[in-house]
């Protein structure tokens, strides 16, 4: 025990704060418990399975995150790459100001990282790439894959300090793959046969369900999503990771053209 | 072609562009914001000649899809966000270069995507999604500033605009579990008043006050507003604030509207007057032009959270319509007068390199317009004749005294005189190039029986009326 008395080690402010906290979350438990509504929200539910095979998607679950709330899966990818950029103007735009938290750059990795990561990466690209092509087929998709994409790129970095991402490529992926799923959109909001935005204006038969080229666009705008999505998870490691690296060896930014 | 999409597309797809081509990130912005405002033109029109628009994306009906749509609310907000965002779009290509402006147009046209998202979403999850991302686009421009203090505002609000989100989502969540449905119109049709709608209003609209800058949750606004770049307060201030404003008004109005009581009404009233005179006097207070705006705009929030009591109190009708009517006219009033105002509050800044008010005397000799755009300006927030404020604040004035809650009269007449003495606080430093007198009264023999009369003229007699009619007609029929 320290000798701070107890008044100074605990604020008043944040014990209320914490208090109205607790309470809250009781009420909000005690609604849930009391008025717990089991098996009522499946007037949805059981409509989109229903009408599932319109898609021609086998995996219901993309037929929801694509076709019926792709306009949701846009507004996220956007959420997400407005994230990596935040974390790409906080980490990267600047210096560090009380020295780098990790001395990364410092000790070299060891041989089993090396060796493991050496076996692993190309199984996790492989991996990733099946994931988000087989996104209308198979549990997974272009968030899931992209994700292991990026983790592939992530242990890549960890094992081999030499080993950068190169900014620009990275940041047109975002924006290429970005721009795509929009103009997908736009397509499908032009074209004669859907007119609606986001419309699945390529052909998809539910005979063909099932098979890798299926579905109409639902496949083409996964895989945008996984480039996009893949892009975006390795920025945002690369950012944090190459803090230290990159600062000692540019010359520092200049950060004062306000 | 469907301009419900096309309104959230064409930003998206500019910010997207800006991206991929660093170098030309100005002109596509502003390319990008033509095309922008255009769509929206397109929606306002649409709007104008059918009253109503809906879409269901991917062609997909409601329960399954997701809808996008307007009514004349959601255009009138439209309207505001493309003449504000025009206006900020050709100051910023003046006012930002090199790094500064490749951040800053990416991040601008996705704020301007999200707004116009809110403004038309159907949805309630759409909603959380273009809440997010305004939230998110908006703590990355305040940043942009780079220094120290506007990264510690910036990420202060950053836990702020999540935690609102999140307690908003979690009021989603409990609908969604209740109906079934995320459509806004068809959980409205489904709602029943009871714990679990009764404690997602509260979280939602909870989440949404804290957004919106209602006092007491306003701490995160005047700091963040004040060390963002100029244009970037102008938008924050005008635009991103008022989209939770909007959201709590679309949800109190079309979606609880079963279930809103006198109370909870009463409630939001209440912390609206006291947003009124604390942000007035604060503002009255400040020793910075933007920190003075920042808080302007937690009181002028206020004025529009003294409407729930009224609504509650008039039945439908006329009088109900020219209440919301006056609502939307503030919130459009402020939404101009208050961008103009961090706007030529930025010339100031750069042109001198400071914005404190003590030391701005000689800016009317300097920069005339930029002088008569903070008294235009300052006109509109006081509530002169003829700005829309004027004619906002009389309906609010004239719903009060019919509904009989006086209590609100004594907070707008007293925020406006203060909104006054700020306003011509900042007018008389700029106009004068001598450092002011010591005293307000220098010589008290002289001064005081001519300010005495000038009062009795100005003030006393207005109020004081009521003797002359019985003195005039003998004392007997006085009214």
């Amino acid at each position: 025990m320290t000798g701070v008395p107890l008044r100074k080690r605990v604020s008043v402010k944040t014990l209320l704060l914490v208090l109205l906290c607790g309470w809250l979350f009781a009420a909000l438990l005690g609604v849930l418990l009391q008025f717990g509504l089991d098996g009522q929200s499946a007037s949805v539910g059981d409509a989109l399975l229903e009408r599932n095979a319109e898609t021609a998607s086998a995996n219901a679950v993309t037929s929801v995150v694509v076709s019926y709330r792709g306009f949701d899966t846009l507004g996220e990818v956007t959420v997400l790459f407005l994230a990596a950029t935040g974390i790409g103007l906080l980490f990267g735009g600047r210096r560090p100001a009380d020295g780098g938290i990790l001395g990364a750059s410092g000790t070299p990795p060891n041989e089993m990282v090396v060796t493991g990561v050496r076996l692993l990466f190309p199984i996790l690209i492989l991996l990733g790439v099946y994931v988000v092509l087989h996104g209308h087929l198979s549990p997974g998709g272009g968030f899931q894959g992209g994700v292991i994409i990026a983790t592939a790129f992530f242990l890549r970095m960890l094992a081999d300090p030499a080993f950068r991402l190169e900014h620009g490529r990275i940041g047109l992926l975002e924006s290429l793959s970005g721009s795509g799923f929009v103009l997908m959109g736009l397509l499908g909001l032009t074209l004669v046969g859907t007119a609606t935005f986001l419309g699945n204006f390529l052909p998809h038969p539910v005979a063909e369900m099932g098979r890798l080229l299926s579905a109409g666009v639902i496949p083409i705008i996964y895989s945008l999503v996984g480039v996009k999505v893949g892009a975006e998870v390795a920025a945002i490691f690369g950012d944090m990771l190459e803090r230290d690296a990159r600062q000692s060896a540019d010359p520092p930014v200049e950060a004062s053209d306000a | 072609m469907d301009s419900l999409a096309l309104a959230v597309a064409l930003p998206l797809l500019a910010a997207l562009l800006a991206t991929v081509w660093p170098a030309r990130a100005t002109l596509l912005g502003l390319l990008g914001a033509l095309a922008t405002a255009a769509a929206a033109l397109m929606v306002i029109t649409e709007v104008w000649e059918h009253g109503q628009l809906s879409t269901a994306l991917g062609g997909w009906d409601i329960p399954l899809g997701i809808a996008l749509a307007a009514d004349g609310l959601s255009a009138a907000l439209l309207a505001m966000t493309a003449l504000v965002g025009l206006a900020i779009s050709l100051y910023a290509a003046a006012y930002f270069d090199g790094r500064q402006a490749m951040h800053f147009w990416p991040l601008w046209l996705l704020l301007w995507t999200a707004l116009n998202g809110l403004f038309l979403a159907g949805d309630l999850f759409n909603l959380y999604v273009t809440l997010e991302l305004l939230g998110l686009s908006a703590v990355a421009l305040g940043a942009l500033g780079g220094d120290r203090a506007a990264v510690a505002a910036s990420l202060r609000y950053l836990l702020v605009s999540l935690l609102g989100s999140i307690s908003y989502l979690l009021g989603v969540v409990l609908l969604y579990t209740a109906h079934g449905s995320l459509d806004l119109a068809r959980v409205a049709a489904a709602l029943q008043p009871g714990p679990v709608a009764a404690a997602a209003m509260t979280l939602m609209i909870g989440g949404l006050t804290m957004k919106a800058a209602l006092f007491p949750l306003h701490f995160w606004l005047p700091p963040a507003h004040a060390s963002a770049p100029a244009p970037v307060s102008a938008a924050l201030s005008a635009l991103v604030v008022k989209a939770a404003v909007y959201l709590i008004l679309r949800l109190w109005l079309d979606l609880f509207a079963p279930l809103v009581t006198t109370g909870a009404a009463m409630l939001l009233g209440g912390l609206g007057a006291a947003a009124v005179i604390w942000g007035s006097w604060r503002a009255l207070h400040a020793e910075r032009l933007k920190l003075l705006a920042a808080y302007s705009t937690v009181a002028q929030i206020g004025y529009l959270f003294l409407f729930p009591p009224l609504f509650q109190a008039t039945p439908p009708g006329p009088g109900r319509d020219d209440l919301l009517a006056a609502l939307v006219l503030m919130i459009l009033t402020h939404g101009f007068a208050k961008s103009a105002l961090f706007l030529a509050v930025g010339v100031i800044q750069k042109r001198s390199g400071h914005d404190r008010i003590a030391e701005l005397g000689g800016t009317a000799q300097r920069l005339p317009a930029t002088t008569f755009t903070l008294g235009l300006a300052g006109i509109a927030l006081i509530g002169l004749p003829p700005s829309g404020s004027f004619t906002g604040k009389w309906l609010l004035l004239n719903g009060a005294f019919a509904s009989g809650q006086w209590g609100w009269i004594l907070v707008i007449l007293t925020g406006t005189l203060m909104t006054a003495a700020y306003v011509f606080r900042v007018l008389s430093r700029a106009f004068n190039l001598e450092p002011t007198p010591p005293g307000f009264v220098t010589d008290a023999r002289t001064e005081l029986p001519a300010l005495l009369l000038a009062a009795i003229a100005a003030i006393g007699l207005g109020l004081a009326a009521a003797p002359l009619w019985p003195l005039l007609g003998g004392g007997e029929d006085g009214t």
